[in-house]
């Protein structure tokens, strides 16, 4: 085939693949199906789309005292008076906050740390909230907080961390709960979850 | 159509990262092939498939390879070395192990060699020999990839050196007596006992962690990590992001 006749992307195309592909869980192959959708889509809904991200980024911001991302500073948790200010729920992202929300069986506040301790990944406890949660608990202390790390090693390693730090013998501090989920058969449990929930089983009477 | 091949392979998990929406890339070390990158679907639901999986465990799998990604379709459970919850020493020394398989390791004839490494060095730093571990693993990596220190002669002048403290060259790759010693740069004093302590690791192979003498885990020590460190980093150019979080958490 000649040179010159070989049908070359344009460089457009090219440089919104190439911003996509930047996103997480987004490989150079989903990158160009999702460039192509763009291109094929009414205006109208990709500058709607537009809007609302150069909008999120804009207006959206990190609450100064749960790290939560919201609109208003403190954001609506915060300065919720109704909620109960005696518990602190420690979550990794606000993604785990707004699942815990939808529950609507949590009325405490939150703080946020913002990623997990994954000293692979180059994140230790200074590239955390971790501090601004001591201060928060030294300065106002809670009857409670619980402990809503991922059940992973690395979470389980940044909540050891967080008890190991709070040195107020006074403030109970709980976990999740750790086993079976809801629908699920024991025969198909693995054993690590099974001794899991052996260990978390909890008395009825 | 051709067939699926599926291959059954036991391996450890070293580190893993979230992938897509339920997804999951691990990076699996075996004893065949060394660190592969494999796919795991919908690990973040509930899967039957799937035994609880995390990092640095010993697990069954079922996979089909393909070219960069293989998919796994099945993981059992097979040894976990770590209690839960793991400690924050524990998780940075492994993850500083991890780092150095993946970064540094060449993987090729010694994949064997460097799955029972690991295993052998998990168990030391579940037994909270941590130090002791690193500069172990840090030894005998540095021997199968074949830039271990020349510890007996001076490189220079080829005399064998007599038990005294001497500065490891990096450019080099080994000592140099005080005689020969012209270079300023790129170098680190070794006492006589790290001198020691270093040839003994070289030379003798941990089979039973049960057996080890407590004085050689005296010998180890944060310094003599550090120094090893320094000429690791010399030789292969690379910055483990892990030991950055090790030595801040020294401070």
């Amino acid at each position: 085939m000649n040179q010159n006749n070989k049908a070359s992307i344009s460089s457009i195309i090219s440089e919104l693949i190439s911003h996509l592909s930047q996103l997480p869980g987004i490989g150079p192959k989903t990158a160009e199906r999702l460039a192509f959708h763009i291109i094929k889509a009414p205006e109208s809904k990709i500058v709607s789309l537009s809007e609302s991200l150069v909008k999120a980024k804009q207006m959206l911001t990190f609450c100064k005292i749960c790290f939560i991302v919201t609109e208003n500073d403190p954001c609506s948790i915060c300065s919720n008076d109704f909620r109960d200010k005696s518990i602190l729920c420690v979550v990794h992202d606000s993604i785990d906050a707004f699942a815990i929300e939808n529950t609507n069986t949590y009325s405490g506040n939150y703080h946020i740390l913002n990623g997990s301790i994954s000293p692979i990944n180059g994140i230790g406890p200074q590239e955390l909230t971790i501090s601004n949660l001591l201060d928060r608990v030294k300065n106002n202390p809670p009857k409670e907080i619980i402990i809503a790390t991922n059940p992973t090693i690395e979470g389980d390693a940044t909540s050891t961390y967080i008890i190991n730090q709070i040195t107020n013998t006074e403030i109970n501090i709980s976990r999740l709960a750790i086993g079976i989920p809801i629908g699920g058969d024991l025969d198909y449990t693995d054993n690590k979850t099974l001794v899991q929930a052996f260990n978390s089983r909890q008395s009825i009477r | 159509m051709e067939k699926k091949k599926y291959l059954n392979f036991e391996g450890i998990t070293i580190s893993s990262r979230d992938y897509g929406e339920y997804d999951k890339i691990f990076n699996i070390l075996t004893e065949d092939e060394g660190v592969v990158t494999c796919i795991l679907k919908r690990i973040k639901k509930t899967n039957q498939n799937y035994d609880s999986i995390d990092i640095f465990q010993k697990m069954e799998f079922k996979a089909s390879a393909r070219e960069n990604l293989w998919l796994i379709y099945e993981a059992k459970n097979k040894y976990s070395w770590f209690e839960r919850p793991i400690n924050l020493n524990k998780l940075i020394s492994s993850n500083i192990i991890a780092e150095l398989c993946i970064k540094v390791n060449s993987i090729n004839e010694n994949n064997r060699y460097v799955y029972n490494l690991i295993n052998i060095c998990l168990y030391l730093i579940a037994e909270n020999h941590i130090i002791f571990s690193l500069i172990y693993f840090q030894v005998k990596i540095l021997l199968s990839e074949g830039i271990f220190p020349e510890l007996n002669n001076c490189l220079v002048c080829n005399n064998e050196l007599t038990p005294l403290n001497y500065y490891l060259v990096f450019e080099n790759g080994g000592l140099i007596c005080s005689e020969c010693m012209t270079v300023k740069n790129n170098r680190i004093l070794l006492s006589e006992n790290e001198i020691r302590f270093l040839k003994y690791l070289s030379k003798n192979e941990i089979l039973n962690i049960n057996k080890i003498n407590t004085k050689l885990l005296e010998n180890a020590d944060i310094q003599l990590y550090k120094k090893l460190s320094e000429y690791i980093k010399y030789h292969t150019n690379q910055e483990l992001k892990s030991e950055k979080i090790f030595f801040s958490s020294l401070n």
